[in-house]
């Protein structure tokens, strides 16, 4: 007998517990997120990270390597080793901007400083009203073959000496001869052929040079400047030469130039007010077709439009914030999205546990009306006059509409019925934020206009998470048509 | 119920696996109940078994990954809700208690006496038992394991688990008269 009652009990308790129902699965729920908070995926954690690392190498690369970059391309280009910031720092202060006019008969005497360190170089063929250098310390130019080497004493380190000679006359016929007497000792005296009134010139000519120097960077020479003072016009005939250290001020570089002006100072304020005008707020106003992609979806096509603001960070970096609506419509066949097949059936579970009917979705359709605010970061890969830039960032999203249509039909198993299709419509508004859940990469190509800028933007976004509030991956990648209004001149 | 539901499981599991935050607060809910059950079987105290429900839940959210998808996630969950009902005991013995039944009286019991018994009914049967013979008594009759598993489990000989499981049984049954006559009671009043 007491076996019979343990058995029954058993079997009654395997029963009851086994359908047990439990009301507080709110609480249940709460209680457990609340001692085990919810952590990030791992997934957004590692695109976040991965963003954040990409932002900061290209930041730190920006800041560690200025625009100097351009100017070795200048100087590669123009066959002329730059000057080390080091050199420049540490003994030079002085740009000599020099106009000396030189006649006939005053070429010859020209005094040309030497020492043993630095022998003279010079050069021997001047035939333009004009003649400018770049020189840096130490490196003097080499002579190219087609050309007569001009030698001359170079500057100090980094002085650059422009200087502009009338004379239309081989100052220095025989420049063999003085390249073969590198040390050769100029008489100072000669040097008195220079005038009391170029004197005065030279002085009025280097205290501009100082300034503009103030202005720039230290061992940063403007691109402008650079290119400037090491012309390889067709006419030019370079020369260089090597002078005394000790003797900056006077040495002297020559070289040729067609036009009868050296770095015009409008240029300067030009290049003052293009850095200026930079560093003001853009503003751009866009539009463009795209196609939505997601797993299991069909492409189609939308459209979107926005409007965003671009902040100069640098002279090459721009963040770009702003805000956009674009429509973005899935279509779904047999494999649908987990979380909309999911909720859907669940949502269905108590119908059809009433019913007895089965529930089978053949297709979804949704269509989310989002406003998309992104953040991205614009580094202008080339300049003027059509700039080739990229973009990275992030997009959060707010929906303003979000519709879902299931196409489902229903089968009662029991009695062998299937129902016709029928659409059960789900529509929510403005039901989720998904705060960075989509990489945004471009590259795009700048028209530039006198007031307005066009631009060519393909896109692409990369979903980093689930979207909407039915959860569906999706990502986009169209082509935006920008319109940049450029600031005022002001 | 829907064609689904099963499809719907694995396609939670199947998520729960990849870390969807959505997928596991559904299975949590689908299996909620049933937890609960195993649960309170095993603790007293209401408040500590949904601790060890939620616990289980979790060890089970983190080692879903190795869950055999052709086989039932229930018994699976149940597994680990019961090793974590050992646990906790093993942490704490708070609940320890002993009812004297010997005093009850010892009638005929009837089949319909258990046949009526709800959850609720079994569990106030159940809390008439000391913690270690309800630790012994589930374990062995109700979730299948072996003298010797239930032995290493709660960490005593197989023979002391033999009469813990005897213990349980005869309390139960005068438990169970206990109650049929508190019911007639309240019925006569």
């Amino acid at each position: 007998m007491k076996e019979w009652v343990d058995k029954k009990l058993k079997e009654r308790i395997i029963e009851a517990f086994d359908s047990y129902e439990d009301s507080d699965v709110e609480k249940g729920w709460q209680q457990l997120r609340k001692t085990h908070p919810k952590k990030r995926s791992k997934r957004i954690l590692f695109w976040w990270t991965s963003a954040a690392a990409l932002l900061a190498m290209l930041g730190t690369f920006l800041i560690l390597n200025p625009a100097d970059q351009d100017i070795q391309k200048q100087i590669t280009k123009n066959k002329i080793k730059p000057v080390s910031e080091d050199t420049i720092n540490g003994r030079t202060d002085l740009i000599v901007k020099k106009r000396v006019e030189l006649n006939k008969d005053s070429s010859n005497g020209i005094a040309f400083p030497s020492s043993d360190k630095n022998p003279e170089q010079l050069g021997n063929h001047i035939n333009s009203n004009e003649l400018i250098a770049a020189i840096p310390a130490k490196e003097p130019l080499k002579a190219e073959s087609g050309y007569n080497s001009v030698r001359q004493a170079p500057p100090s380190p980094a002085t650059i000496v422009e200087v502009r000679v009338s004379s239309k006359v081989n100052a220095f016929e025989n420049s063999d001869k003085t390249t073969e007497q590198p040390g050769k000792q100029v008489d100072p005296a000669q040097a008195s052929s220079v005038t009391m009134v170029e004197k005065e010139r030279l002085q009025e000519a280097d205290s501009i040079n100082k300034a503009i120097m103030a202005q720039s960077i230290p061992g940063i020479i403007t691109d402008e400047k650079v290119s400037l003072q090491t012309h390889t016009d067709d006419s030019v005939k370079q020369e260089n030469a090597v002078a005394d250290d000790n003797k900056i001020s006077e040495s002297h570089t020559f070289s040729q130039r067609g036009d009868s002006q050296a770095l015009p100072e409008d240029e300067t304020v030009r290049q003052e007010k293009e850095a200026s005008n930079n560093k003001k707020l853009g503003l751009s106003f866009y539009a463009g077709p795209f196609f939505n992609y997601a797993q299991g979806s069909g492409n189609s096509m939308n459209l979107g439009a926005g409007v965003t603001s671009d902040i100069s960070l640098g002279k090459r970096l721009t963040l770009i914030t702003g805000l956009a609506i674009a429509k973005n419509t899935l279509i779904y066949g047999n494999k649908l999205p987990v979380a909309s097949n999911r909720d859907f059936l669940f949502s269905q579970q108590d119908r059809s546990t009433s019913t007895g009917s089965i529930s089978q979705i053949s297709k979804l359709e949704a269509q989310l009306l989002n406003l998309d605010i992104p953040v991205n970061l614009k580094y202008s890969i080339s300049r003027e006059p059509n700039k080739v830039f990229i973009t990275a960032g992030l997009s959060s999203f707010t929906y303003l509409n979000e519709t879902y249509r299931y196409s489902y039909t229903s089968q009662n198993k029991s009695l062998g019925i299937s129902s016709p299709s029928r659409d059960e419509v789900i529509n929510k508004n403005f039901g989720k934020f998904d705060l960075a859940q989509t990489l945004n990469m471009s590259f795009g190509l700048t028209n530039s206009g006198k007031f307005q800028d066009f631009v060519f933007e393909p896109f692409i976004k990369y979903p980093l998470g689930a979207l909407g509030s039915q959860n569906i991956r999706f990502g986009s990648a169209g082509i935006n048509l920008k319109l940049n209004i450029k600031p005022s001149k002001n | 119920m829907l064609d689904t539901p099963g499809n719907s499981e694995k396609e939670l599991i199947r998520n729960c696996i990849k870390g969807d935050i959505l997928s596991q607060e559904r299975l949590y809910k689908h299996f909620y109940g049933y937890a609960m059950g195993v649960g309170l079987r095993y603790i007293f105290n209401r408040e500590d078994a949904l601790e060890v429900v939620n616990d289980g839940f979790i060890k089970a959210f983190h080692s879903i990954g190795s869950f055999n998808k052709d086989h039932a996630f229930k018994p699976w969950l149940r597994k680990i809700i019961v090793n974590t009902a050992i646990d906790r005991r093993r942490k704490d013995m708070k609940h320890l208690q002993e009812v004297d039944l010997e005093h009850a009286d010892h009638v005929h019991t009837q089949a319909h006496i258990v046949e009526r018994l709800s959850a609720q009914d079994i569990l106030k049967l159940l809390d008439f038992l000391p913690d270690i013979q309800r630790m012994v008594f589930n374990l062995y009759e109700i979730d299948g394991y072996t003298h010797e598993e239930v032995a290493e489990a709660l960490n005593i000989p197989a023979s002391s688990s033999r009469t813990y499981l005897s213990r349980a049984k005869d309390k139960l049954r005068k438990a169970l008269v206990l109650q049929d006559q508190n019911s007639y009671e309240r019925v006569g009043r």
